[in-house]
């Protein structure tokens, strides 16, 4: 028997009301996250990627309580005696949950307050979940420093005295700092240069296999992605539409999205030639989705019953999963090898 | 008060360059010193050619795609060098030494040469229709004739996949995701027909599928209207896909030059050959990325030497920090700019 997942979810929802004119009614639904399910194992990462307004940092908000979902449950496994639906637990108590799990932001400009200096950023989540204060707290943010590579000596400077790629190592040693089981992190490196992005990787990598960490990795660079994934759910309109372990959804990926995607993303070698896919239009209003099958419009494979009936994310070959009528018929081009 | 441009009447032949970029300097006065932004730069960029300029953040590159335009933000100076433009009726300007705010580069700005950004929404204006942003330019350079203005721009728009043109002339901008918009900027980029166009990092802002479909759009306005583009990014991806030439920049110097195929499968400098280490592949398998220790130092009060050195494992103490290497042609067309290679230094002004 393997350990439990960190983290399940199940039928996560969270729809926001349109609101129209002067008495703020409420006209219609944005599905921003509609009917997600997934889970992350222990030491696990789940890449999450898809486009923008697809749904997925609103996932890992929701996931975190920084928005309340409108429905679904999110099963957090704490330790072998506890395990808490965090979509249902009062605000009091996920106060005493934060210490648990985490987030990395995108922007390490304006994720660090620029009047509080490392020892109060960095101390911030110990002094709140009361874990350790005074020359305790000190020592404890120094030695975080050290795990993520800056010197504990720059304790009491200011953010604006360091760059981007520190920056974020801050923001790592901040979400590190409670020893949390779970981080998500959404688009931790997508602001930073690529010599930069790279150490961030792999301090990241590092830092999973030395304390077990489990990381729900929010991005949309498919390459990040690959590098750092176990497994990889995709993103359309609010949806999953395919989830699989990673190079089973980069080589041999079920869902005409999936495949969309991979073949948008520039190799960088001029030698390999290969077919970009230009899907049509763009992606679908989650206020006013297309019936049937939300991709159909832009899909070069759509036939008449992906314009009525919608499909249902299951199970093609063990471990892949994908919602496409079609996913056991369609030979699907995956990443170049 | 006018500059009398250098003239040089001579026909195009297809491989001809379009611009030739020699030694350009532009300088930041700062209260600490100068900051070099752009350092010796040395370029050209024939017809129909596709020219990548690639490097890190605080590199240069924008700097010098604003020089050539003359629109470098202040105090950027243009200390040095010359902008040698071929112009369309075969004259020969040097852009460098003309008023950034004359007749001359009015003329050629936005029409001759044309560029798109990066983020498309603050190069649009808010308060004015697409329509109007687009006929702006058509009625600057190609013909005095509103009716005729807008029958280009809805043509423009259609060209560059708009739905319904003639109705989205007369939308703002905030009606248009940014896809859509970046499509509008290169509507308008295109409107004059220009011989260069410059996109500065034009997709970055963009998701993996409409960054496919605008690389696609600029190609395929590439082909038909022959322009010569320079392309400026930090994905190396990118680069691959759709340069012919490439040039690397670090610290405001190009490091680096040469074909597309010598950059990626024959690079020389250390600094072009950890740049491709560090970026993740797909179906690469590393454990873990290589990567470039350090960072990119500020190009104030540095010392005449290469400015890759600090950063470098291959440097070679007493000769990489003390002099400055010359860009060297070491192969056919592959020119390098490293001590490893080469010992021919180039000296301090």
């Amino acid at each position: 028997m393997t350990a439990p997942p960190v983290l399940k979810v199940e039928g996560l929802k969270k729809y926001f009301p349109v609101e129209k004119g002067f008495l703020r009614r409420v006209v219609g639904q944005v599905k921003a996250v509609d009917d997600v399910s997934l889970t992350i194992g222990a030491g696990e990462t789940l890449g999450l990627v898809g486009e923008s307004g697809s749904g997925k940092t609103t996932i890992g908000r929701c996931i975190l309580r920084a928005l309340d979902p409108t429905a679904g449950s999110i099963q957090f496994h704490i330790d072998d005696e506890k395990t808490v639906d965090m979509a249902t637990i009062s605000k009091r108590e996920m106060r005493e949950l934060r210490r648990y799990a985490n987030m990395i932001f995108q922007d390490p400009y304006y994720s660090l307050d620029p009047r509080w200096t490392i020892l109060d950023i960095v101390g911030e989540p110990l002094r709140l979940s009361k874990l350790a204060e005074g020359a305790e707290l000190e020592d404890r943010v120094a030695s975080l420093m050290d795990v993520v590579g800056l010197e504990a000596k720059h304790l009491r400077r200011y953010p604006h005295a360091f760059s981007g790629g520190q920056r974020q190592r801050i923001g790592v040693a901040r979400a590190l700092a409670t020893n949390p089981r779970l981080i998500i992190a959404d688009e931790p490196v997508s602001a930073l240069d690529v010599s930069t992005q790279a150490q961030i990787l792999n301090l990241l990598n590092d830092l999973q296999s030395e304390f077990g960490l489990s990381y729900l990795f929010i991005a949309h660079d498919l390459s990040v992605v690959e590098h750092i994934s176990d497994r990889v759910a995709v993103m359309y309109v609010g949806k999953l539409v395919e989830v699989a372990p990673k190079d089973q959804l980069f080589f041999f990926p079920k869902h005409p999205y999936t495949e969309a995607l991979l073949s948008a993303v520039p190799t960088p070698d001029p030698d390999v030639e290969k077919k970009r896919i230009i899907l049509p239009g763009e992606i679908a209003n989650p206020a006013d989705p297309p019936s049937g099958c939300y991709f159909h419009p832009r899909c070069q494979y759509a036939q008449d019953r992906c314009r009525e009936e919608e499909p249902a994310l299951r199970e093609i070959v063990p471990g892949q999963w994908a919602s496409c009528h079609f996913a056991e018929e369609l030979e699907l081009v995956g990443a170049p090898q | 008060m006018q500059d009398a441009p250098q003239v040089n009447q001579r026909g195009l032949s297809p491989a001809e360059p379009v611009i030739e970029i020699e030694d350009l300097s532009v300088h930041f006065a700062l209260d600490e010193g100068a900051l070099k932004a752009v350092d010796g730069v040395s370029f050209a960029i024939e017809e129909r050619q596709m020219f990548g300029l690639i490097g890190e953040s605080g590199c240069g590159k924008t700097v010098t795609a604003q020089s050539l335009m003359r629109l470098a933000p202040k105090p950027g100076r243009i200390v040095q060098g010359q902008i040698n433009y071929h112009t369309e009726k075969g004259g020969l300007i040097d852009l460098a030494s003309v008023d950034p705010a004359g007749a001359e580069i009015r003329d050629i700005r936005g029409n001759e040469i044309a560029m798109i950004f990066q983020e498309p929404m603050s190069s649009l204006s808010p308060i004015h229709s697409i329509g109007n942003q687009l006929m702006e330019a058509v009625l600057l350079h190609v013909t005095n004739s509103k009716r005729e203005a807008y029958k280009i721009a809805v043509e423009m728009l259609d060209l560059v996949g708009i739905p319904n043109p003639a109705q989205r002339m007369e939308e703002y901008p905030h009606h248009f995701s940014g896809g859509m918009r970046q499509r509008v900027m290169i509507a308008m980029a295109l409107s004059c027909r220009p011989r260069l166009l410059i996109a500065d990092e034009p997709t970055t802002a963009l998701d993996v599928t409409v960054q496919a479909q605008i690389l696609d759009l600029i190609a395929q306005a590439q082909a038909q209207f022959h322009m010569a583009v320079l392309y400026i990014t930090h994905d190396l991806g990118i680069i691959a896909e759709i340069c012919d030439e490439v040039a690397v920049m670090y610290l405001g110097r190009i490091v680096e030059r040469g074909s597309v195929h010598d950059i990626f499968h024959n690079p020389l400098h250390p600094y072009t050959r950890r740049l491709l280490a560090a970026t993740p592949r797909i179906g690469q398998h590393a454990e873990r990325l290589q990567v470039i220790d350090g960072t990119v130092p500020i190009p104030v009060g540095l010392p005449h030497a290469c400015g890759f050195c600090s950063r470098c494992p291959e440097m070679i103490a007493g000769t990489c920090d003390t002099a400055l290497p010359a860009l060297v042609e070491l192969e056919e067309n592959h020119f390098v700019r490293c001590f490893l290679h080469d010992d021919r230094k180039e000296l301090a002004i």
